[in-house]
This record gives C-alpha cells, sequence and structure tokens, in this order.
C-alpha cells in the first residue's frame, strides 16, 4: 500500500491550494444567494411615468393630437413644462419629468399624406421610461393609421374615438406559477453549477500532480526496481485516484448539507447529488487524460485553468445558459460542462416527476458518460503511443 | 556468482554504449565500475536491473535471469541511482519509509531499517525536512539511505556521492564498508579514483563502453609500465645530475621546473635510494623529497592515453 499512501501525502501537502478553490466555490455560492434574493414580484405591473407633451402644431383639426393626449394620460402623468427646449432638458435633469414628447409643427399633414411621420422625444439616457413610452406613442400612432386607412370616410374625431376605444381593451394576464417552487432551488443550482469549476480545478490538479509525480522518469525507474509488480502499482495510483476523487466530491456534498440543509433533503437535492458525482468521474477520467499527458508541471496550472474555466465559462456556470449566445452553445455542447449544467438547471426548476422532465435530466446525465468514456479511450490511446516509443 | 554479464550489447541508434561487455561480481566483494563521463556507467546498471532492453547478451542475478518481472530477485537487490529519486511531497522519513515498504511490509521491522538506515547517512536532523529543503549533498544522503534500508543482499549504487562533501563523504564510504561487512555484496560506479581505491576489492575500468581492464588496484597499477613518482625539491640542479638522470634506464620520464626535480620511474625499480645518493654525491642541499605510488589516473593514463577526469 506504499503507493496508495505516499498518493495521499502528495494531496495532503497540496491541500492548501485544493481548498483555495473549495473556498472559491462556497464564497460564490453564498454571495449569489444573497444577491439572489427571490423575486417576489411575479406579474406584469406597467408603472405611470411622469412625462411632458408639446404641442407645436398650428392647425385647429386636433383630434390626432387630443387622442395621443388622452392615450398617454390614461397610462402616465402628464407635467406640465413650459415650451422651451431649456426647461425640457432641465424637467429631465431634475427628475421631473422621464420623458417628453414633442410634436412639430408639421406633423399632422406628414401623418395624413406620407406614410412616417417624425416625432421629436427627449429622455436621460439610457431611460428605460423611453423605449417604454415610445412603444405607447407607436401602437398609438399605428391603431390611428389603421382605421384611417380602413375607413377613408370617417372623420378624425371618429377615428381618434376608435382608437382610443381599441387601445382601452386590456387582456388580463395571470402568471401561473407555484411560487413555493420556483426560486427556492435557485441557489442550490448555483452552487452546483460553481461545483462544476471547483471541483474540474481541484481533480485536475490533485491527480495530475500525482501522475506527474510517479511518472517522473527517475521515480518510476526506481520503483521499477522494486519487488513492487506492475500491476499492484497501477491499481494504487487507480484507487488513490477514486479516492481523492469521491473524497473531494463529498466534501462538496457536505457542505451542500450545511448550506441548503433541508432543501438537499429531497428528490431535487437527490438529483443534483446524482449530476455532481457523474461531473466527479468526467472530471476524473479528464484529470487522467491530463495527467498522462502532461510532461511536467509547468503547464500544470495552464491547462487546469484554460479547460476548468474555459469550460465553464462557454457552458454556462458563471453565466446563466439563456442569455450565452447560441454560437457559443453550439461549441459549448462538446464539453461534458454544458450536460452537467442543463441538467442542473433542469433539476432546479424540476416540480414534479414527470417522464419528460426526468428524461431531460437522465439524458444529460448519459452524456457526461459518454465524454467519460472518450476520456478514458484517449488515455488509454495515449498510454499505448508512450509504451510504443520507449 | 552474484553478478554474470556476458557478451552486452547495447546501442543508443548509432552510438554503442557498451561494446560486448562482460562482469562478474562475486558474493561479497565491493566492485567497483570506474569510467569517465559518458564510459557507459549508468547504462550497465540500467541493463543489469532490466530498466533497459539491450541488442545482446546475457544478465544474471544471484545465478537467476534477470527479467522485468523477476520480483523475487529485486526483492534482494538495493539501488542507489544515480538520479536522487525521492519524493518532493514526502518527508526525510517517509522518503525512506515508503522506499522501504517496498521490500518490507512488517511494520515494526520497517520502523527500526529506516531508523539504521538515517543513522548511517547520519539525516538524524533532518527527518523532518522535505527534499527540497535539503543541500545537495544530504539529498544525496537522503538517495542512499532510500535504497539501502531494506538492507538487501545486493545494492547497486551509482555514482552516489557526487556533491557531498569529503567529511560526509567518508561517513558514506565507511557506511557501505559496514553494510558490505555485514554480508551485502555491493557494485559501486565512480569516476572518483580514489574512492574506488578506498573501498573496492575488485574494479573494472571502463572507457567508451569497453572493459579496459579488471582486477583488484594493485593487479590493475602492475600492468602498466610506470612505478612510483618521486619529486625532489632542489636548488639549482647541475648539469652533469640532470645528464645522469636523462642516462639512467630505470627513469621513464622526468621533469626539472622551478626547483623541483619530477622523476617516474618504471615499474618495479626502486629508484628512490639510488637517486637520493646521486643528489648527496654531489653535496646538494635537498628541500622535501617524497615518493608516490602510481595511481588509477595513471593506469587509466597509460591504457588509454588521455586522464580519467576531464
Ligand atoms: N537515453 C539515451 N539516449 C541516447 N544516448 C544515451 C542515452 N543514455 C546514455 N546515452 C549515451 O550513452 C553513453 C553512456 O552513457 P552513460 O550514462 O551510461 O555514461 P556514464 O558512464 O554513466 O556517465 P556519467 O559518469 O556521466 O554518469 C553516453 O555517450 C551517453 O551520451
Ligand atoms: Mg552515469
Amino acid at each position: 500500500m506504499q503507493v496508495f499512501k505516499a498518493y495521499l501525502q502528495i494531496i495532503r501537502k497540496n491541500s492548501g491550494l485544493l481548498i483555495m478553490y473549495l473556498g472559491i466555490v462556497v464564497a460564490l455560492a453564498i454571495m449569489m444567494s444573497q444577491l439572489n434574493q427571490p423575486n417576489q414580484q411575479m406579474g406584469f405591473v406597467s408603472s405611470r411615468v411622469n412625462i411632458a407633451l408639446v404641442d407645436r402644431t398650428t392647425q385647429s383639426n386636433h383630434a390626432l393630437i387630443n387622442g395621443l393626449h388622452d392615450y398617454l394620460a390614461d397610462k402616465n402623468t402628464i407635467v406640465m413644462i413650459e415650451d422651451d427646449n431649456q426647461a425640457l432638458k432641465d424637467a429631465l435633469f431634475y427628475g421631473k419629468i422621464e420623458y417628453a414628447l414633442i410634436i412639430p409643427e408639421t406633423f399632422q399633414n406628414e401623418f395624413d399624406q406620407k406614410n412616417s411621420a417624425q416625432l421629436e422625444t427627449m429622455s436621460n439616457p439610457g431611460s428605460m421610461a423611453s423605449i417604454y413610452l415610445n412603444m405607447q406613442v407607436n401602437k398609438y400612432l399605428n391603431t390611428f393609421k389603421f382605421y384611417q386607412m380602413g375607413y377613408p370616410n370617417k372623420s378624425q374625431i371618429e377615428l381618434a374615438h376608435l382608437t382610443l376605444a381599441n387601445l382601452r381593451l386590456n387582456t388580463p394576464v395571470v402568471v401561473q406559477n407555484k411560487p413555493s417552487i420556483r426560486g427556492s432551488y435557485e441557489n442550490v443550482s448555483y452552487y452546483f453549477n460553481y461545483l462544476a469549476y471547483a471541483l474540474l480545478s481541484i481533480l485536475i490538479i490533485g491527480i495530475s500532480t500525482c501522475m506527474l509525480t510517479f511518472n517522473n522518469l527517475d521515480l518510476k525507474r526506481r520503483n521499477l526496481c522494486s519487488p513492487m509488480t506492475l500491476k499492484s502499482m497501477n491499481l494504487q495510483l487507480i484507487a488513490g485516484n477514486l479516492v481523492f476523487s469521491l473524497f473531494s466530491w463529498f466534501v462538496f456534498i457536505v457542505i451542500s448539507l450545511l448550506i441548503y440543509a433541508t432543501k438537499m433533503f429531497s428528490i431535487n437535492g437527490l438529483l443534483y447529488g446524482l449530476n455532481s458525482l457523474c461531473f466527479m468521474f468526467v472530471s476524473l477520467a479528464l484529470s487522467f487524460l491530463i495527467g498522462i499527458s502532461l510532461k511536467n508541471r509547468n503547464a500544470q496550472s495552464a491547462v487546469s485553468n484554460v479547460l476548468a474555466l474555459g469550460m465553464s465559462f462557454i457552458a454556462g456556470v458563471f453565466v446563466p445558459q439563456a442569455i450565452i449566445g447560441q454560437t457559443v452553445l453550439r461549441f459549448a455542447r462538446l464539453t461534458p460542462t454544458y450536460w452537467y449544467v442543463l441538467a442542473n438547471n433542469e433539476i432546479g426548476t424540476l416540480t414534479n416527476l414527470s417522464k419528460a422532465n426526468l428524461q431531460v435530466i437522465f439524458s444529460a446525465m448519459g452524456v457526461q458518460f459518454v465524454f467519460i468514456a472518450i476520456f478514458f479511450l484517449v488515455a488509454g490511446f495515449v498510454i499505448y503511443r508512450k509504451r510504443q516509443q520507449n | 556468482m552474484v553478478i554474470r554479464v556476458r557478451d552486452l550489447v547495447k546501442r543508443y541508434g548509432n552510438l554503442t554504449a557498451l561494446d560486448h561487455l562482460d562482469l562478474d561480481v562475486q558474493a561479497g566483494e565491493i566492485f567497483g565500475l570506474l569510467g569517465p563521463n559518458g564510459s557507459g556507467k549508468t547504462t550497465a546498471i540500467h541493463c543489469i536491473l532490466s530498466l533497459l532492453t539491450f541488442e545482446q547478451g546475457t544478465i544474471d542475478v544471484f545465478d537467476c535471469e534477470m527479467t522485468p518481472d523477476a520480483y523475487e530477485l529485486k526483492q534482494n537487490i538495493g539501488v542507489v541511482m544515480q538520479n536522487v529519486a525521492v519524493f518532493d511531497e514526502l518527508t526525510v522519513y517517509d522518503n525512506i519509509d515508503y522506499f522501504c515498504g517496498l521490500y518490507i511490509s512488517d511494520k515494526a521491522k520497517r520502523k527500526q531499517l529506516v531508523q539504521e538506515a538515517i543513522d548511517l547517512v547520519a539525516l538524524n536532523d533532518f527527518v523532518k525536512f522535505y527534499p527540497k529543503k535539503l543541500s545537495g549533498g544530504l539529498l544525496r544522503r537522503l538517495n542512499i539511505a532510500c535504497g539501502i534500508a531494506h538492507q538487501p543482499r545486493l545494492i547497486i549504487m551509482d555514482e552516489p556521492t557526487v556533491a557531498v562533501d569529503p567529511q560526509s563523504r567518508n561517513n558514506i564510504l565507511e557506511g557501505i564498508k559496514k553494510l558490505n561487512q555485514a554480508g551485502a555484496t555491493i557494485l559501486y560506479t565512480s569516476h572518483y579514483m580514489e574512492e574506488v581505491e578506498q573501498i573496492c576489492s575488485r574494479i573494472m575500468i571502463l572507457d567508451k563502453g569497453r572493459v579496459i581492464r579488471t582486477g583488484t588496484k594493485e593487479e590493475l597499477k602492475a600492468t602498466i609500465s610506470l612505478g612510483e613518482k618521486i619529486t625532489i625539491e632542489v636548488e639549482n640542479l647541475p648539469s652533469h645530475i640532470l645528464e645522469n638522470i636523462k642516462t639512467n634506464p630505470h627513469i621513464a620520464t622526468f621533469d626539472y621546473d622551478d626547483h623541483v626535480l619530477v622523476a617516474r620511474f618504471i615499474r618495479g625499480e626502486n629508484g628512490l635510494v639510488d637517486l637520493l645518493e646521486l643528489m648527496n654525491s654531489s653535496h646538494l642541499q635537498l628541500g622535501r623529497v617524497y615518493s608516490e605510488l602510481p595511481t588509477l589516473n595513471d593506469v587509466f593514463l597509460e591504457l588509454t592515453g588521455k586522464e580519467l577526469r576531464d
């Protein structure tokens, strides 16, 4: 058992670095759960905005613009500001209004004769209100235009009435979601997603360090001079890899139990555990492959950073998969991390154990096993090539 | 026979590292393999330990064929490699314990053996150190302790004392003698002739993968034509004496420079008395006078035409 014992001693000597990665994940997970207090506001409520409306048209027929005024007044608060650019800017700056709509003199004519008419708006840079208000204005004008084209004989006043009546029809929307489920596993998912980064980093560093040590030519020769059989040595190394990996995984599970306590004692918790166990084997296989491919320790941290961080970034560990571009995600599908994260997110939103829900999760785990097989096959090939060279 | 090598040929590409090497190490001896850098000492040892494949030849250890899976033979062999092979992550003690543990599974016995090894190389003050914190010489001593802790019947050492200071080197050489007295047969390589002369009962001189000569140090020195080297400090040597020395048939070479006369006599001729009488007859004032026997370097020089040391 000398090799196995030495393996664990080597790991212990490097434990400082490994604990650092553990710390990163726990800190990130706790930080995210503080930032991500579940959002209580579930439905959509349109909020009123203070706006100014400046009418510079001189024509007497004001039905179009009056209608717009009424429509905007329904949804917002109209504040009276004098028709002066500087005054409007000041009002915006001091927060009296968030949006100013200026209707130029020629607007009515342009609107009647052409397909497009220019309106002037003012808002603070990056203001959400301006987007929202522009939508309201466009909606009114488009609807009005629609009626105007449909009823060419109707008067402007009639058209304005029709438009307002149409726009005032509200369709009630009810967001259906069991609030107890949604959000409650979100933080656990964060933790298990970060685990993909930390566990992979830890295993790459730990396993490749040990493999590099035992594959060091001088030490290898020295071991070959001893009565220990090659088979026994390899078995002990495998046992070392396995015990170290399982132990690392186990530490993450214990910490998740400490942080999330009762949440983990559920089907969701069990699935998180199972999925992370899959990923542990993925990391073990990949680390093994790296361990036998590396020639020295110089490249070790570079490889671990590039692989663990890189895969984590594109596969949605740090950024939700939902907001990652399609091209990147297509690449990410070629990494095991993607499937691990996919399963995690699925577990996080799992509300019932329907066959369809579980199927997504278990097939993502299945894909991870395909990666395990690929990594070990490639590793076997590398070993075979090395033997031939000697 | 503890080690028996016959007709061993090892090539690295075009380079013949071992050229039809024959080697016999008998039970109980300290056998020295002496040769300059690149002469094939390490290659020979790697072949003997089945770490390398070779083109031709046979190798027997303890009268059994040595193969990569001759684990029973390996059980009785201790190895100290030229390149230090220890774990950086293990302390001095744990390193010795690791290697000893590859041979000895009984814990109590191992503990005792590890302690004896530590005593032998005098690393008692450093047992808790990690190899990175050891000086070059201390590291060598650890390397030796790792190789011999299980007290094997055959110990193979490849230049174990490189970079070790003279004091510790003597300790180690004494330790090796002790191991030998306790029954171990030792194959020892070095390019330090003093070391080999000091401890080896038989010596093989190797050059470019070929055996130059084998024998005890006396036998080796007896094979060359040169005998003792006499050095005399003398002011103003008269020319008739120089002439006399020049024509002396027993003197192979001589040199007078900076008031120092160095004369090399042909083997078997004791020239010291004659030379001193010659000086006395002319009433010359002599300074220091000393006589040296030939060294292995002289042997090497005469046999190969070059110095053993670069
Ligand atoms: N792996 C190798 N590939 C090619 N040539 C090698 C290899 N190992 C050794 N050699 C060559 O074989 C010859 C013998 O080398 P070896 O290491 O056996 O010498 P040595 O007597 O141990 O020298 P030293 O005193 O420097 O340790 C040298 O010329 C060396 O360059
Ligand atoms: Mg050598």
